[in-house]
């Protein structure tokens, strides 16, 4: 009997919250709150979780955490009437930690509100499963929450309660007499005839005096608010009282009236409580009545379980289903995107690759015909010479011209040893090239830092420069060729320049391949020159 | 002189040329070999019976035929014969002219001439036996560059400032004075005239004012 009253009582109270939540609580919602509070057919509560299940997840999406926190509230509510205490209390919790997430105004009397009511629920989960301490240390947290005498003389009602659970009979009457105090500065009638009625009862059951004075006072309260439900629980205390005083006839007087009233207000569980009351104050008439009320009472809570239970494993397979295909279809793009890259990523190594390994093939061939020529053509040509030493000069002079030809053709493409320090290898090339008619001179050549420069690179560079003094001994008249180095900060740059006349700039063989050369590992070439200033050449790489 | 020479070139007209160098320089006892494993073998056996070779002159490239080779170039030859008989003199007469491989050959291996075969080969070749034979190295003139050092070429920025002082007309004392009082090193006088010869040197210049001329040209300063 307390666990309906109190949770009635509870119910008013939340209501009263639930109005504060001002435009987010449409009508659907309070149609659905109320078949929460007041399941008429078996399914209803079925279906009103169904209703806030869809509504938590969709404001939950959506961010809308108040509405998120009444969602939860009401499916905390329906777990409980099912009887499912845990999942109730696992939903109350995670109503506080909701609650506890909106911080945007401080004051907000909705934040403090809506959690001193979720912590009521939740003590009222642990006094059901009898874990009192807990239920009172929750209280204790609810009662710093609120100021509202109503809020406050509720919660201690509701301790006082938990006190009697526990059979500390002293501990509830002073949480009830404080209760009472608290009823009467909010001048609440509700509240004041509910603790009045509670204090009274644990003061008859005390055997202290003002028992049934109080406990008539606060039937006439009742009656003249028009509160039933409120007189059937004024009605039992009375009864319980005068049974204890072993005033049979005024129990059974008070037990009738209970009856009728249950029977015209048609709450089911209230007609139980009345014919229960009337079998313990001796009245067997009713038994049989009893029993079937109680069974229809229980097995109406069973079709509601069964309907529930039916829903929630549909639901749990449709969404478990959901989300298996949800992980597909997510399995599926991840196939996809990574198959995507994957491919991507292959395709530029083999790019780069077949890039890579072309130009290592021109590198082999260009170096695999100047061995030839060199190995063979100058040598044979080298071996003429050689017979017609001191016979013809000016055959010979012809033959010099075609075997010093041969060799630079040669040279142009030999291979080069990149296993000696690069700034020789230039040095020596430089060198080859350095003669009573021409200086070469560098400047900062060793100052670079070729480590980090790849081999192609660098045959690539050396290549380059021997095209551009093969030019410079050609066409140029130069004297001096500077070759210019300097580290940027991750390029290197490398000017050259020679005093030699200079020329238009036509694109030769020669400068025409630099520039692919150059090209092919992503570096600058720049040609300036004019007619007698010089030949300039700036290369970035 | 030589008493005993090897030829070793897989040319028979070239040996042929370097025997009538051998001739005119009064070496007629000249044994000729065109594979590089009959020149070890002639060496070897030389040596056993008393009557050693005391120079071998060698190509570097060898055809390759049908012949199995254990010493398939002059380089591998040479690094045999240089190990086991020492005393042995070496000419190098090839047409390979890199300056890496010349500097190879006389520094690692230790060839005591290293002549390019070319218009002038064979009178460079004739320089060579006569040098050799005074242990004296020779290099025919188009690769002698090859052990000079290294960075004879290579200018910094020391040259570029005091080519930017001699341009502002600047006399070395005055310079010597400047570098100095702002810390560059070195800043003596007799250092600064080494400088500047060795620049004239670099830019084949004749004076400083040529020299100025010529830098500037080059956008050096």
């Amino acid at each position: 009997m307390k666990t309906n009253l109190t949770s009635f009582l509870f119910f008013c109270l939340y209501l009263l919250f639930i109005n504060n939540l001002n435009a987010q609580v449409s009508d659907s919602l309070s149609y659905y709150s109320s078949l929460v509070y007041n399941p008429k057919e078996p399914d209803h509560l079925t279906k009103a979780y169904k209703f806030f299940t869809q509504k938590k997840l969709e404001y939950a999406r959506t961010k809308k955490y108040k509405a998120e926190v009444y969602a939860t509230q009401n499916l905390a509510v329906i777990q409980k009437k099912l009887g499912y205490y845990d999942e109730s209390e696992k939903l109350n919790i995670e109503s506080i930690q909701l609650i506890d997430l909106i911080k945007s105004e401080k004051d907000d009397p909705w934040v403090s509100s809506s959690k001193a009511s979720t912590l009521i629920e939740l003590a009222i989960i642990y006094r059901d499963k009898k874990d009192y301490e807990e239920a009172i240390k929750i209280y204790d947290r609810a009662l710093k929450l609120t100021n509202l005498p109503t809020a406050k003389s509720m919660i201690q009602n509701n301790k006082g309660v938990v006190y009697l659970y526990k059979n500390e009979l002293y501990k509830a009457l002073d949480q009830y007499q404080l209760a009472y105090e608290t009823a009467k500065e909010s001048k609440d009638v509700k509240q004041i005839a509910r603790s009045l009625d509670n204090l009274s009862f644990i003061r008859s059951k005390l055997s202290l005096p003002h028992a049934e004075e109080g406990l008539l006072e606060a039937l006439d309260m009742r009656i003249k608010i028009n509160f039933s439900y409120g007189i059937g629980t004024s009605y039992g205390h009375l009864i319980l009282h005068y049974e204890l005083q072993q005033d049979t006839l005024k129990a059974i007087s008070y037990s009738d009236k209970y009856l009728k009233l249950a029977k015209e207000t048609g709450i089911s569980e209230q007609i139980r409580n009345a014919l229960k009351l009337k079998i313990e104050i001796g009245d067997d008439t009713t038994a049989a009545e009893y029993i079937a009320i109680n069974d229809s009472i229980n097995s109406a809570n069973n079709l509601a379980r069964n309907k529930f239970n039916y829903y929630a494993y549909q639901y749990d397979k449709k969404e478990k289903d959901l989300k298996i295909s949800n992980l597909r279809s997510e399995r599926l793009l991840y196939l996809v995107i990574g198959s995507a890259f994957i491919f991507i990523a292959v395709y530029v190594i083999l790019k780069y690759k077949h890039k890579k390994d072309k130009l290592e093939e021109i590198y082999k061939t260009e170096t695999r015909i100047s061995r030839k020529i060199h190995d063979e053509v100058a040598n044979d040509v080298y071996h003429v010479m050689t017979k017609l030493q001191n016979e013809n000069k000016d055959v010979l002079d012809d033959l010099e011209h075609i075997y010093n030809r041969t060799r630079d053709i040669s040279k142009e493409s030999s291979s080069i040893d990149l296993s000696m320090s690069y700034p020789e290898l230039l040095n020596d090339l430089f060198l080859s090239y350095h003669n009573k008619q021409v200086a070469i001179i560098t400047k900062d050549l060793y100052q670079i830092n070729w480590d980090k420069i790849s081999d192609l690179k660098k045959s690539t560079v050396y290549r380059v420069f021997q095209e551009l003094l093969t030019n410079m001994k050609k066409h140029s008249d130069a004297s001096i060729v500077v070759f210019n180095f300097s580290q940027g900060n991750k390029k290197i740059s490398m000017r050259y320049k020679d005093n030699g006349i200079g020329s238009k700039i036509k694109k030769g063989n020669g400068l025409h391949n630099t520039e692919n050369r150059i090209a092919s590992i992503n570096g600058t070439i720049i040609f300036d020159s004019e007619e007698g200033k010089g030949f300039k050449v700036i290369i970035t790489i | 002189m030589f008493q005993k020479v090897l030829i070793s070139d897989d040319f028979g007209s070239i040996n042929q040329g370097v025997l009538k160098v051998l001739e005119q320089l009064g070496l007629p006892d000249a044994k000729q070999v065109q594979y590089c494993d009959d020149a070890y073998l002639q060496v070897k056996s030389a040596q056993k019976n008393k009557d050693p070779f005391d120079l071998f002159i060698t190509d570097l490239n060898f055809k390759i035929d049908h012949r199995e080779q254990k010493y398939s170039s002059g380089e591998a030859i040479i690094e045999q014969l240089k190990k086991e008989v020492p005393q042995l003199k070496i000419i190098v007469y090839s047409v390979e002219d890199r300056l890496q491989k010349v500097r190879q050959l006389v520094n690692q291996l230790g060839v005591n001439a290293y002549v390019c075969k070319g218009r002038n080969g064979l009178v460079d070749l004739s320089k060579a036996i006569a040098a050799v034979y005074e242990d004296h190295l020779f290099l025919s003139p188009q690769i002698e560059q090859a052990l000079q050092p290294k960075n004879n070429l290579e200018i910094d920025d020391y040259d570029i400032e005091l080519l930017k002082q001699l341009a502002l007309g600047h006399p070395k004392e005055s310079i010597s004075e400047l570098f100095k009082n702002n810390g560059i090193s070195p800043s003596s006088l007799s250092a600064i005239e080494k400088r500047q010869s060795k620049l004239f040197i670099q830019f084949s210049a004749n004076n400083a004012a040529h020299l100025i001329g010529i830098v500037k040209d080059l956008g050096l300063i």
